[in-house]
């Protein structure tokens, strides 16, 4: 069966951006190809996966088609996919997906989220709707309250507390501080970390990734046409993906996300390789204590050693095991929904190819694991990059 | 037990006499007795239902104006339009009487705790406001929300031998339908901000200085999340036990939206 490369990455900055949704997906797109390293025409491309919320409702039905009528590959083949912040994964495996079959030799995937333009009161109708509308919501939770609740328990089942968090919001934070495309450029102290406003107890501001504006888009090609289109094609080595429970409350645990275990089960099964031979990882960090859970959920820690794995530092570039969100992750790098997944592989491809600002650049690194979740764990995308196939 | 023989039920008060019960809130302001900040009479009539059926056969029940029918009635109560086996009669102030001849049972007591006056009225007002609105996002219809009535307030799960289903699955297709027990031990528990919580709760959210929700363990194993009734400011623990009764839960389109909350007995 062929195998898949991406060829070409690109990303709008994230942040509060002043631009639309059109412009920031052209920006995108426009990056993604030019990025190529031999060339590529847009009418070389075949099929677009694209990955949104349409978080405020604008233009929620045929968002694709929009967004590549402005990126100059009008007429092809193009679908929506939502799966809430995990759209732009599933997108991405998607495009995987349709080049592995042999249906087209180059597609594209990509995410598009905008946040900031909505009134305070239009945002909080928004915000939340990828939970259980019907049980969960109507008992006062959103993202950050779920979240909250894994927190708690996860503290009470294991030995760990608030301080394991905030070292995943500094480590975090000095990761995103270089980024140039980052949402929050700032470094924060541990007892700054540690003392932030209270959203959802035991949750703090600092354990909380902003909601961003951003658009993401990257270059598939099947192996055949990928080495003639790039000298340096990133490989997918392996894609799994799986689902849960919607609700928290339907779930055995409150502190393991098994669609991330059964996701990551398949794409490491799929590539050969283990959690040993990754040497970065863009998890799902939307909340500090996601990244505790993804930790382990991924095999980077054992079973409730994913705050001691924070606590010591195992995470950080160059230092650690491994480099956790070398981007800064959702909570510096920023989580514009649609756009996380594919953000994530961008963010791997270029580190891959040795092209990160140079004081994050993760030092001789072969593969990459990116984590893409969508809720609370309801649905998990993951993909295993490498620079040799 | 006689009517001066008072009992706290629900977080009301509960006066169970030979004519029937009295109940009432237990909330006082300024002498008055008045609505908690997420009770109404519907929610008074559903403790005193529960109370009398631990004496009395309830074959039907008169429903007034101003206790939403549908709700008694999804709780497991029959309603009739008239000649009700038993009849609710709301009192002036914040409390009722169900009695087979449409008696009132005297409600003159002190019993109870003053509840602050700005409170009260900013809650009353809140409430208003979110009947009115109107959802911009996220959406429970009305359809939807009467189909799970019955799940919501009864908590009725489906039972496949040891396992049971909570709220029910489409797809189980061999089960019983038992109604679990209305209390439940608290695995987790959260209290979002102010500005964290869902919209529909936005306009009282900010009052109530963020709302407290509970991850609970319930009869048989199965898991919920409720928020914590009546305001209360207790600090939930991971452990504690809690019982579950019926409050208001949110407002929206014309429609008061009810449900289980958990109390501290």
């Amino acid at each position: 069966m062929v195998d898949v490369a991406i060829v070409g990455a690109g990303q709008t900055p994230y942040g509060n951006l002043s631009l639309t949704l059109k412009e920031m997906w052209a920006q995108a797109a426009q990056k993604a190809i030019s990025s190529v390293d031999n060339g590529i025409t847009t009418s070389l491309i075949e099929e677009a996966h694209i990955g949104t919320t349409s978080f405020g409702g604008e233009q929620l039905g045929n968002t694709a088609s929009l967004m590549t009528e402005h990126s100059g590959m009008k007429g092809i083949s193009v679908r929506r996919v939502e799966n809430a912040c995990a759209s732009s994964g599933f997108a991405f495996r998607d495009a995987w997906m349709t080049i592995k079959s042999g249906e087209a030799d180059v597609v594209i995937a990509g995410g598009i989220e905008k946040m900031s333009d909505l009134s305070p009161e239009r945002k909080r109708f928004w915000l939340g709707v990828s939970g259980d509308t019907e049980w969960e919501r109507l008992a006062g939770l959103t993202f950050p309250a779920t979240y909250a609740l894994m927190a708690r328990r996860y503290f009470h089942e294991f030995d760990s507390n608030h301080d394991d968090l905030v070292h995943v919001a500094v480590k975090n934070h000095s990761h995103g501080f270089a980024n140039e495309v980052a949402h929050i450029r700032k470094q924060v102290s541990f007892e700054k970390a540690a003392s932030g406003f209270m959203v959802a107890d035991p949750l703090t501001l600092y354990d909380c990734c902003p909601t961003s504006d951003g658009a993401a888009c990257v270059v598939l090609a099947a192996d055949h046409v990928a080495r003639k289109l790039s000298d340096t094609p990133v490989w997918v080595k392996g894609s799994g993906a799986a689902s849960d429970y919607l609700a928290l409350h339907d779930r055995k645990s409150s502190t393991e996300v098994m669609a991330s275990q059964r996701a990551a089960k398949k794409a490491y099964s799929m590539s050969g390789l283990t959690s040993n031979d990754i040497g970065l990882a863009e998890v799902h960090d939307c909340f500090t204590i996601a990244e505790v859970m993804a930790c382990e959920d991924l095999g980077f820690a054992k079973r409730g050693e994913g705050g001691l794995f924070a606590r010591e530092g195992r995470g950080i570039i160059n230092q650690g095991d491994v480099a956790i969100n070398p981007s800064g992750g959702l909570k510096s790098k920023g989580h514009p929904l649609g756009s996380t997944g594919v953000g994530q592989i961008v963010e791997a491809f270029k580190q891959l190819r040795n092209e990160v600002e140079p004081s994050r650049q993760v030092r001789d690194v072969e593969d990459a694991l990116c984590h893409n979740v969508g809720g609370s764990g309801a649905t998990c995308a993951v993909h295993i990059l490498g620079r040799e196939i | 037990m006689s009517a001066t023989e008072c009992i706290p039920l629900h977080g009301h008060i509960l006066c169970l006499t030979p004519s029937g019960v009295l109940i009432r809130s237990r909330f006082i302001l300024d002498g008055d007795r008045v609505h908690g900040p997420d009770s109404d009479y519907t929610c008074l009539a559903i403790t005193g239902l529960c109370a009398l059926s631990e004496e009395s056969e309830i074959k039907t029940v008169q429903c007034p104006s101003g206790v939403d029918e549908r709700v008694i009635n999804s709780y497991g109560f029959n309603t009739v339009k008239e000649n009700g086996d038993w009849n609710i009669v709301l009192h002036k102030d914040a409390s009722l009487s169900i009695t087979r001849d449409s008696s009132i049972l005297n409600s003159n007591a002190d019993d109870g705790e003053e509840i602050d006056g700005e409170f009260y009225l900013a809650m009353r007002r809140a409430w208003d406001e979110e009947l009115r609105s109107v959802s911009q996002g996220a959406y429970v219809s009305e359809q939807q929300y009467f189909t799970g009535l019955e799940s919501r307030l009864r908590l009725m799960a489906q039972k496949n031998g040891a396992e049971y289903h909570w709220p029910a699955r489409e797809d189980n297709e061999e089960y019983t339908t038992v109604s679990l027990e209305r209390k439940g031990t608290v695995e987790s528990w959260t209290k979002s901000s102010a500005a964290g919580s869902p919209s529909e709760f936005a306009f009282r959210s900010p009052i109530l200085d963020g709302m407290t929700t509970l991850l609970l363990s319930l009869e048989g194993g199965v898991k919920g999340v409720f928020l914590l009734a009546d305001d209360d400011d207790t600090t939930p623990e991971i452990g504690s036990d809690v019982e579950l009764v019926v409050r208001k839960i949110y407002a929206q389109e014309g429609l008061m939206r009810y449900g289980l909350k958990a109390h501290y007995p």
